[in-house]
């Protein structure tokens, strides 16, 4: 199921709100829907800062089977960036050193199951996976 | 949505989902705060890189000075974030 929505801070509650609406009636573990919160707002909020000039829309796809959640983010006239790419911010540094910037993406992998960025014709997608192992199992 | 509240002033109060969108009215209750703050979580079911950005430039500010954040009551997909955010090098987890 895909919806879409503005590029903009202020989509973030409705894209929530979506996540909850495709969660909704699934006997998973809690943890599954926050999971899913951060990879979209990680992935979407880099395509609002890092991809230019950008769709005024993006779209969310959130698709469900018995074993994994796949969620795809399109953005469309677009140069080529790849988030999942950037390099691992060094997490022993000392707070006076540690800089911002990389921490969401690196979440994101550690979160999800699969991160993957796809380019063509000036469409941008990344494609996230999520094993789910469900509590009735 | 995230409510925060701020009962003392050495104590914060987060509960809901902290995301990109409420970075800047978190800010605004951070900076009031002076010396050692402690941020209770218990009713925090969420939190991205940017509410996690928010908090460090609160501790660096707060250690400037001599002060510091402290955290309180992390469960489930929050605790687990700032494990892998190694937050525990650099905050004091109760």
């Amino acid at each position: 199921m895909e919806r879409r929505f503005p590029r903009t801070l202020h989509s973030l509650q409705s894209i929530f709100a979506f996540v909850d609406e495709r969660m909704q009636g699934l006997s998973l573990p809690v943890e599954i829907t926050p999971t899913l919160y951060l990879g979209i707002e990680e992935v979407f909020t880099n395509m609002m800062k890092y991809q230019h000039p950008g769709s005024e829309e993006v779209a969310i796809e959130i698709d469900i089977d018995q074993d994994a959640i796949l969620i795809r983010l399109t953005d469309w006239n677009v140069g080529r960036f790849d988030p999942t790419a950037a390099a691992d911010p060094d997490l022993t540094l000392p707070i006076e050193q540690r800089r911002p910037g990389g921490l969401g993406v690196f979440l994101t992998k550690a979160m999800m199951d699969g991160l993957e960025y796809r380019f063509n014709d000036g469409t941008s997608t990344i494609i996230m996976k999520k094993h789910i192992r469900r509590n009735n199992a | 949505m995230l409510e925060v509240q701020h009962p003392r002033p050495d104590t914060v109060v987060f509960s809901g989902r902290f995301d990109a969108s409420q970075v800047d009215a978190v800010r605004l209750v951070l900076d009031q705060c002076a010396g050692t703050v402690t941020i209770d979580f218990g009713g925090l079911e969420y939190i991205s890189s940017a509410g996690l950005g928010v908090l460090v430039a609160t501790q660096r500010r707060l250690k400037e000075a001599g002060g510091e954040v402290i955290l309180r009551n992390l469960s489930g997909y929050v605790r687990d974030i700032f494990k892998i955010a190694r937050f525990d090098l650099i905050f004091t987890i109760q």
